[in-house]
């Protein structure tokens, strides 16, 4: 039987269900840990950690979610905000250790690594607006529902952050 | 068609090449092993129980006077242990904080699914 997000919410609700639970990370896990992989440049262990705090954040807060939006939507706000909980523990030196994870099915190694590396020059929130808005197809206004900002700032962000990238491919191309 | 648009066909194209299905491997079982076991989502309701009974009382103090709310509440507790015969302000007093409980809480929770 299919349940939509709704009623498995319900379920998890009335009856504190992690079974139901159990259904939604199913469906998201994929979703949510792929984001994560790019976000920690390639670091696996650390996407997953960070994809289960997220996880286990959204079932802390599930009684708070209003369907005002998808429950997609809402589950990546909650990724972000770990992400970026995340990024505010690093000290300025520190950086995201990346590359222990290389896609699966090697489609394309190369440009997988160079997009990685590319993203690395990218501040969090530089990195985390191109991925929503490029990888997971998320609208300006959506972007500003996740990322908790006025459409103005995401529009101005994503467009930095996309100068940014365009600067490093043609100083690649141009090498 | 502009430079930007072909760097955000590259950008999407670049992204899509990447995309891919990662195996659950057990991360699923990891999560929910790992969910708190408290009823975590109670904790609004009961705070709008405790709230509106509060309320409740203040206002039948502030109506009523403070003998009319000490004897109903003696009263509660003599009807209990049927001592007495239930007097109009116990059962307004039990019925007023379960309505208006039971109103508030559904409404909140009502809010929480819609």
């Amino acid at each position: 039987m299919n349940f939509s997000d709704q009623s498995i919410i319900a379920l998890v609700l009335i009856n504190n269900d992690h079974r139901a639970f159990e259904k939604l990370v199913m469906k998201y896990q994929s979703d949510v840990r792929g984001l994560f992989v790019k976000l920690t440049n390639g670091n696996r262990s650390l996407a997953d950690d960070l994809a289960q705090d997220a996880f286990i954040r959204a079932y802390k807060y599930l009684g708070t979610f209003k369907a005002t939006a998808s429950f997609s939507t809402w589950l990546y706000r909650i990724s972000y905000n770990v992400f970026f909980d995340y990024t505010k523990t690093l000290k300025k030196t520190d950086h995201i250790d990346g590359y222990d994870f290389i896609s699966e099915n090697d489609k394309d190694v190369g440009s997988e690594i160079d997009m990685q590396t590319a993203l690395k020059i990218l501040k969090a929130n530089e990195k985390a607006a191109i991925l929503l808005h490029y990888y997971k197809g998320f609208s300006h206004i959506e972007l500003a529902k996740i990322m908790d900002m006025p459409l103005g700032t995401v529009k101005t962000t994503l467009l930095r952050a996309k100068e940014k990238l365009k600067e490093y491919y043609n100083y690649e191309q141009n090498r | 068609m502009s430079k930007t648009d072909d760097f955000d066909k590259f950008l999407k194209n670049s992204f899509e090449k990447s995309d891919y299905n990662i195996a659950d491997d057990g991360f699923t079982e990891g999560v929910i092993s790992n969910l708190p076991t408290n009823r975590i989502f109670l904790t609004h309701r009961i705070f709008i129980l405790y709230l509106t009974s509060l309320l409740s009382v203040l206002i039948f103090f502030i109506s009523s006077g403070y003998y009319s709310l000490l004897y109903s509440v003696i009263d509660i507790f003599n009807n209990g242990f049927h001592l007495i015969i239930p007097s109009f302000n116990s059962i307004f007093v039990i019925v007023a904080l379960v309505s208006v409980s039971v109103v508030i809480s559904r409404i909140e929770f009502n809010e929480n699914l819609i």
